[in-house]
């Protein structure tokens, strides 16, 4: 029996599960009650895309890929901090 | 090697897909929080130890480490500031015997 399948294969399945978890955190973004809750969903949208282009350079065995997702963790992180300053300078917008 | 390869790439991207199905289910910001904040990252981690060891080259695996090191650095610290605006609004709310927010509900 050979694995040579294997890695493509799960590959796909990875796919599968990160657009359905795409799918759910974009419901939370739109219908969030709260600011907040968009804020987190943002959050993980970031670590979501991070995953897929970590998946797409092991797919493609292009290590190149994995720059773009550096440079997303950054920016994932200053706009939540961002966010999260712009909301405590303004406490009446927190839970809208 | 393959199989521990794979593993990864399924452990990983079922741990995402946790994080988010928990930021749907969950009741409150705080839990919402929790469910994304550390299993987003270990989803994340996963996959990017799966990338160090498919490559198996010296700079792809400091650059894999670089960004677990990255992501478990700076998800702790806007959680934290998240956690923080959240729990002093929640404060203020309660010593001024304002009613809760009418938009946040239980199982919605």
């Amino acid at each position: 029996m050979t694995f040579e399948n294997l890695i493509p294969l799960s590959i796909n399945i990875g796919y599968i599960f990160l657009s359905v978890a795409l799918i759910a955190s974009l419901y939370r973004l739109v219908k969030g009650p709260a600011n907040v809750d968009r804020i987190i969903a943002l959050d993980l949208i970031a670590g979501l895309a991070i995953a897929i282009s970590v998946l797409l350079s092991i797919q493609t065995g292009q290590s190149v890929y994995l720059n773009v997702s550096l440079c997303l963790a950054i920016i994932a992180f200053l706009s939540t901090v961002a966010f999260a300053k712009r909301l405590e300078r303004r406490p009446q917008e927190i839970w809208k | 090697m393959e199989i521990v390869i794979a593993l990864l790439i399924l452990c990983g991207s079922a741990f995402a897909a946790i994080a988010a199905i928990g930021t749907i289910r969950l009741p409150d910001p705080l839990s919402r929080m929790h469910a994304a904040t550390k299993a987003g990252s270990f989803g994340a981690a996963l996959l990017l130890a799966a990338a160090a060891l498919l490559y198996r080259e010296t700079a792809v695996i400091i650059e894999c480490l670089l960004i677990i090191g990255l992501f478990y650095f700076t998800a702790p610290i806007a959680a934290h500031l998240l956690g923080k605006i959240i729990a002093s609004s929640m404060r203020q709310r309660c010593t001024t015997n304002e009613a809760p927010p009418s938009n946040i509900s239980i199982n919605q």
